[in-house]
């Protein structure tokens, strides 16, 4: 019964969010006719704003709808498909399915995902399959040679992933708060794992992380973002593993499909040595972004 | 119409072969035969072609300029099939080169030249060193791949100078020339396969056999530097780009072209001081990389390869003209200069 209602909190709120979805537009903006027709395949505009669409994806009736989002950068590609009801990228409920292929292996994920204003949930497990890093002895530290051996099988996971995500206007720009915890399976007892998602060596089975960031925002609608964020990391199981890590993230969106994202986050703290690799370090890279309208 | 010049280049499993033994001759031609093919004839003048919407109101960057920069109005021929046929085609070699092994037989071993000198002189003591290293070549790596795209392409030329098509044509360019660079680089890489520096070591000291970098492919992918060629064909983009199009205007322009040449050079020696590569596969790297990233972007701009059809000052006369002609033995290619 609690589930069942749980359920039906989660499908309304998408619904109920719709008046703070309209007050967050931009003040003075008169906007065309916003009984636009609706259809499978892009349109040829790509603006930021789409004068059929009036406001992005985001003002038009609430809908089932098919979106992608696309991520590439040096070197790697996550293509997503969403499938959902609600208004795409904004305010939706429904299910991710995610491919992953990066330098160090290729992976899959799947699961559920609310997304409302200032609020963006998802749950759901997370294949990876390394190309040459294997699961590795249990030992205190690591360096950069520990994580580069062939030791044993590669370190194929399963992982169990929930996130959840807020932000909140505040002064000039926005708040960020993130957190999640992860469940590690698939790997052999007594030994640990490079978590490729989270970038961190787990005790399996899990690891958390929290994020806290404050980005300034900038553009004619303030459509831009920029600024720091700290992640804080701690493997329940391994002794003294608490990960700190600091460095700038960046939004531009250009047009409703195009943004430009980065982050450079480097760690400052942690048990192990392992350059870079330990970093959230997304450099430059683009994000293409789809619905059907 | 002074001296001319026919370079020919057989097609087929010699072009390996050519490559192997006389890459950078044969990566000049082939370079100059597959860019050259969509210069010649395929574009209507512009001249000819039908007015193009004017692009949209810009945005200002308080830094540069507080007034809004000229709209920027592309002026040159437009992406053609033939370009996108090559960019397919040297992204599809560069993708197979990436899985394909190295030769077992390694045409080229050891340090030749001043190899040995510059290792002894640049490389870090420490793996753990070296690591770091590597970890900064692949940030600078990464920089000089992107920069073009996404700072130059979409930010400036669409977002700052309001032109979606100078950015899509830009960035397609960008593209045609990383392929052609990875399609070089690569096929060299699994023909030459040369040991990296650091291969003797394996086994012995800091690096253990099981490592990595000496039980994969990795270990005899030495010649010529990836890291090196395809940074300096970011630079060169991002040279050729900003002043042929004057994206920022003034010493801005100059200074990005500084810029993209300061990342690609730091990133090219850090490959050194990781041990991971020769100077010389750093060099001819550089070289490669600079040829390829200024020889595809002027061919678009009419610099090279015939007439200017953007800009009436440039004349035929002052220009190099490449042709891409069929021979006996495959494809030739034609220069007058």
């Amino acid at each position: 019964m609690r589930s069942r209602a749980l359920t039906v909190a989660c499908l309304a709120l998408p619904l109920l969010s719709v008046a703070a979805a309209r007050a967050a537009e931009p003040v003075g903006e008169t906007f065309p006719d916003a009984e636009a027709p609706l259809g499978l395949l892009p349109t040829s505009t790509d603006a930021l704003i789409d004068p059929k669409m009036a406001r992005s994806w985001g003002t038009l009736p609430a809908r089932g709808f098919v979106a992608t989002t696309v991520d590439f950068g040096v070197v790697y590609v996550r293509p997503r498909a969403s499938f959902g009801y609600g208004r795409p990228f904004t305010q939706w409920v429904g299910v991710d399915v995610n491919a992953l292929a990066q330098t160090s292996g290729l992976g899959a994920y799947s699961g559920l995902r609310l997304e409302i204003p200032h609020l963006d949930l998802r749950i759901g497990p997370r294949f990876f399959r390394p190309f040459q890093r294997t699961y590795l002895r249990a030992q205190d530290s690591y360096d950069r040679i520990d994580l580069e051996r062939e030791i044993d099988a590669p370190g194929r996971t399963l992982t169990w992933e929930t996130e959840l995500d807020l932000n909140f206007d505040l002064g000039p720009g926005r708040l960020l708060l993130r957190g999640s915890a992860s469940y590690v399976t698939g790997v052999p007892e007594g030994q640990f794992v490079f978590e490729e998602a989270l970038h961190i060596i787990v005790d399996p089975p899990l690891v958390w992380r929290t994020r806290v960031g404050y980005v300034f925002s900038f553009g004619s609608r303030r459509q831009h973002s920029f600024g720091p964020v700290v992640d804080f990391l701690d493997v329940p199981k391994r002794d003294d593993s608490k990960t700190l890590r600091f460095g700038p993230i960046l939004r531009m969106a250009l047009s409703r499909r195009v943004e430009v994202r980065g982050s450079f986050i480097v760690t400052v703290v942690s048990p192990d040595r392992i350059g870079l690799v330990g970093g959230d370090f997304t450099e430059l890279g683009l994000r293409y972004r789809w619905a059907s309208e | 119409m002074g001296l001319s010049a026919v370079l020919s280049l057989h097609l087929g499993p010699s072009w390996a072969r050519a490559l192997a033994s006389r890459s950078f001759a044969a990566a000049l031609g082939l370079v100059s035969a597959l860019v050259t093919a969509p210069a010649s004839a395929l574009e209507p003048p512009v001249a000819d072609a039908p007015p193009r919407k004017q692009p949209r109101l810009v945005n200002a960057i308080p830094l540069f300029s507080t007034d809004a920069p000229p709209p920027l109005i592309w002026k040159w021929p437009t992406f053609g099939t033939a370009d996108y046929a090559i960019t397919i085609a040297g992204a599809a070699i560069t993708f197979t080169s990436s899985i394909v092994r190295p030769r077992a037989s390694h045409s080229l071993g050891g340090p030749i030249g001043i190899d040995a000198d510059v290792r002894r002189a640049l490389r870090a003591d420490r793996l753990s060193v070296r690591y770091d290293f590597r970890d900064a070549s692949d940030v600078g790596l990464s920089l000089a791949l992107s920069w073009p795209f996404v700072t130059d392409a979409l930010t400036t030329a669409w977002w700052y100078r309001g032109s979606r098509e100078a950015a899509q044509e830009m960035a397609l360019i960008d593209l045609e020339a990383l392929a052609i660079t990875g399609a070089l680089q690569g096929a060299t890489n699994v023909l030459v396969s040369r040991e990296r520096p650091f291969g003797q070591g394996c086994g012995e000291g800091e690096l253990p056999e099981n490592a990595t970098d000496c039980t994969g492919s990795f270990h005899y992918r030495s010649f010529f530097s990836g890291h090196s060629a395809f940074s300096f064909t970011g630079a060169a983009l991002i040279c050729v780009h900003h002043l042929e199009n004057e994206l920022i205007g003034g010493p801005w322009d100059a200074l990005s072209c500084a810029g993209g040449y300061a990342v690609a050079a730091t990133t090219a020696s850090f490959r050194v001081v990781a041990d991971v590569h020769y100077a010389s596969d750093v060099l001819l790297g550089a070289a490669v990389g600079t040829l390829v990233g200024y020889s595809v972007p002027l061919l678009h701009y009419r610099k090279l390869g015939g007439a200017s059809r953007g800009r009436p000052s440039d004349s035929a006369g002052n220009s190099l003209q490449l042709r891409l002609i069929p021979s006996p033995n495959g494809v030739g290619l034609l220069g007058i200069f």
